[in-house]
């Protein structure tokens, strides 16, 4: 069979140059914004959880004189492992490797280089939140305590990663000493309109859709990052993360949300952390909590505002600390959701206090 | 040396009084359809409170009584004859506001909840339940007030930023408080002058003319008992009151609410402003966030949320919208 062609027309033509010149042009602003490579040191290890999947763990070594135990670090939604281990200057990874603890990073299920939904290998969509602190959790803390003979591991969550652990731990969650979480809300109905309005979003995502953030954050790439930009007033204080690493960031650390995720999460905009099925109540189950935990949040995380990290950290029944990433509390610029993990100034304003409060000895027990 | 010190800094406190009354007495001369007219109680107690009154410019309006923060003065209502206060009295309210300059509060704030805020509600609401609008701090007090000493005298409640649940303070605050409570002070100097910015102002849309008025004549020194006691509320995270601490009156409180949470706010920050609505299950408080994210100009301070650029047209209609609402009646919704 010949396939006939015939040569454009004018507008044609103009159009399909359009389109070449465009794609150039987003090819070379694109040039730049390569992903930093992993840390040399690094180590992926290959897990697997109790129903199945695959999940990427990577050890970051401790450097030089090892002390303290193994922090698994988790990320937040939309987010991968790379969130906690971006480049060799914003790793909190790397930086504690440095101080001397192992560090541990996970991607979690369909993140990363994580098992992807794939129904025809036994992995269905629809994994929700619950999903992933009764499945990938204990999966990785488990690897951890069976490679490195620790008994308890340290913990660190930023945004959902710290929401995770709430779940977990308020549900009789074992194996953790210490934890610190950034920016994890335990609600969100504190009358935003923004949020409301995005609740009108809600009947088009189903709970079995994979939402493709990963390929739209590194289109968007290269525009990300102004200052009214909406991605910008959500996540970053541009006077902690200049334009260039942001975008940077958005083709490495940015991955894929499951709707049942969204769906679920979404419920905090009434004031629910709960359960998908409604039926188990975290926030409630926060009082039972007794593993120390540091509540970290940022003044100008428009995402999980203070008074969002806040109600965690008033919830909590164990022994607690609270720290604002403020000006008027010794930062020199206050902080955004993601300034905690990319800030320029965050390996000397924040993460010493962490790793102060995971240096002290837990004076409790949770098995 | 201390006592002139001392002096000197009485001398400054009055020169400021002197001169915020005068601003005041020029903007209301400026404003001739907006007479301003002072009144001064006197307590059984010898203590005195001071009270501007801006007349409703409809006939019949309710009275509201808006307190300015401690260390306020009434400048953050009411500005060369622009502010909160010349809006509700041009929609027919009596607007009465509490003026700090003019109040003793040696007392300490057990004086403030158990006098001060009572006789000034009184005399605003002339016995009746009176709506307030409660600025930061000298806003939870009214809170408090409310459930006891002035029990009856609330109508409904505007409460800005106003903190029920404290954490130590930030080193910032603590530094002003534990040197006695010198906001106004803080002016003098041009380190002291960012250290006041950054506690009312940093990241608001205010017009250098109302900056510059604001630490001249906006800002007053707190008495030395009335810092001393906030730094005891923040350290504790209780303030401790004679019947019952804070936290059990709040179970009792029942006024219908606004909470506005603006994110910015360094002086009385947003997380210990929103449990209000836990603390106080019977109060329907509803609480509205101040963030650039839900499309507002900016994320709002201490003193922004009042007198910010854009305050008028994005913060006042709320506080308007609750005000007018209707029953004081409060369904009860548990104990």
């Amino acid at each position: 069979m010949i396939l006939q062609t015939r040569p454009p027309s004018a507008p044609r033509r103009r159009s399909a140059l359009l389109l070449v010149a465009a794609v150039g042009l987003i090819g070379s602003a694109c040039a730049h914004l390569q992903p930093p490579p992993a840390a040399p040191s690094a180590v992926e290890h290959r897990i697997r959880t109790a129903d199945g999947w695959e999940l990427s763990l990577t050890r970051l070594p401790a450097m030089g004189v090892a002390r303290g135990r193994p922090v698994l670090l988790v990320h937040g939604i939309a987010a991968n492992a790379r969130n906690l281990d971006f480049d060799e200057a914003h790793s909190l990874a790397r930086w504690l490797s440095r101080q001397g603890r192992e560090a541990w990073t996970l991607s979690l299920r369909g993140t990363g280089t994580s098992d992807r939904p794939d129904p025809a290998a036994g992995r269905p969509a629809g994994h929700d939140f619950d999903t992933y602190w009764r499945q990938d959790l204990p999966a990785a803390i488990e690897a951890i305590r069976a490679q490195t003979g620790a008994e308890r591991i340290d913990y660190v969550g930023h945004s959902m990663g710290g929401m995770l652990v709430y779940a977990y731990l308020g549900q009789g969650g074992k194996g953790l000493h210490r934890v610190v979480t950034m920016g994890s809300p335990t609600r969100l109905d504190f009358g935003s309109t923004s949020f409301g309005l995005a609740m009108g979003l809600q009947p088009v995502v189903s709970a079995g859709m994979q939402l493709p953030t990963r390929s739209l954050a590194r289109m968007n790439a290269p525009l990300a990052g102004g200052a009214s930009d909406p991605q910008t007033l959500l996540l970053i204080n541009p006077e902690n993360i200049p334009t260039e690493r942001w975008q940077r960031f958005m083709v490495t650390g940015v991955d894929d949300i499951s709707g049942a995720v969204l769906l679920q999460l979404s419920q905090m905009v009434f004031g629910a952390f709960a359960s998908a099925d409604g039926a188990v109540d975290y926030r409630e189950a926060l009082a039972r909590i007794e593993t120390p935990i540091l509540v970290v949040a940022g003044k100008l995380d428009r995402f999980c505002p203070p008074m969002a990290a806040w109600d965690a950290y008033r919830n909590l029944g164990g022994e607690k600390a609270w720290l604002l990433m403020a000006r008027t509390h010794g930062a020199e610029a206050d902080y955004g959701h993601m300034d905690f993990v990319l800030g320029s100034r965050a390996d000397t304003e924040l993460w010493p206090q962490l790793l102060g409060f995971l240096d002290r000895e837990a004076g409790g027990s949770d098995g | 040396m201390r006592p002139r010190g001392r002096k000197r800094a009485q001398g400054g406190a009055d020169y400021k009084r002197t001169a915020w009354v005068l601003a005041l007495l020029l903007a209301g001369l400026a404003h001739a359809s907006m007479p301003l007219r002072e009144g001064l109680l006197t307590l059984p107690s010898g203590e005195r409170v001071g009270l501007l009154h801006l007349p409703g410019q409809l006939p019949g309006g309710a009275p509201v009584l808006l307190v300015p923060d401690l260390g306020l003065t009434p400048l953050v209502y009411l500005d060369q004859g622009r502010g909160l206060a010349a809006t509700l009295a041009a929609a027919g309210r009596e607007v009465y506001i509490l003026d700090w300059s003019r109040t003793d509060t040696h007392g300490g704030l057990e004086g403030i909840v158990g006098r001060i805020l009572p006789a000034a509600l009184r005399a605003a609401g002339d016995g009746g339940p009176v709506d307030v609008v409660g600025h930061g701090y000298a806003g939870s007090l009214v809170i408090a007030a409310s459930t006891h000493e002035a029990e009856g005298l609330v109508g409904r409640m505007v409460a800005l930023s106003t903190p029920v649940e404290l954490a130590p303070p930030s080193p910032v605050l603590t530094g002003m408080l534990e040197g006695g409570g010198r906001l106004a002070d803080l002016a003098l100097t041009p380190g002291g002058t960012r250290t006041l910015d950054l506690l009312l102002m940093d990241g608001g849309t205010l017009s250098s003319g109302l900056r510059s008025r604001l630490r001249r004549v906006g800002v007053l020194n707190l008495e030395s008992r009335v810092a001393t006691d906030l730094l005891t509320w923040m350290r504790s995270g209780e303030l401790q009151l004679p019947d019952a601490p804070l936290v059990e009156r709040l179970r009792r409180y029942d006024r219908p609410t606004l909470l506005l949470l603006p994110l910015r706010d360094n002086f009385a920050h947003q997380e210990h402003a929103a449990p209000l609505r836990e603390l106080a299950p019977r109060a329907r408080v509803r609480s509205q966030q101040l963030s650039r994210l839900d499309g507002l100009a900016e994320d709002y301070t201490h003193v922004s949320i009042l007198q910010g650029r854009h305050a008028p047209a994005e913060v006042w209609p709320h506080i308007l919208r609750h005000l007018r609402g209707p029953a004081l009646q409060v369904e009860e919704v548990g104990p």
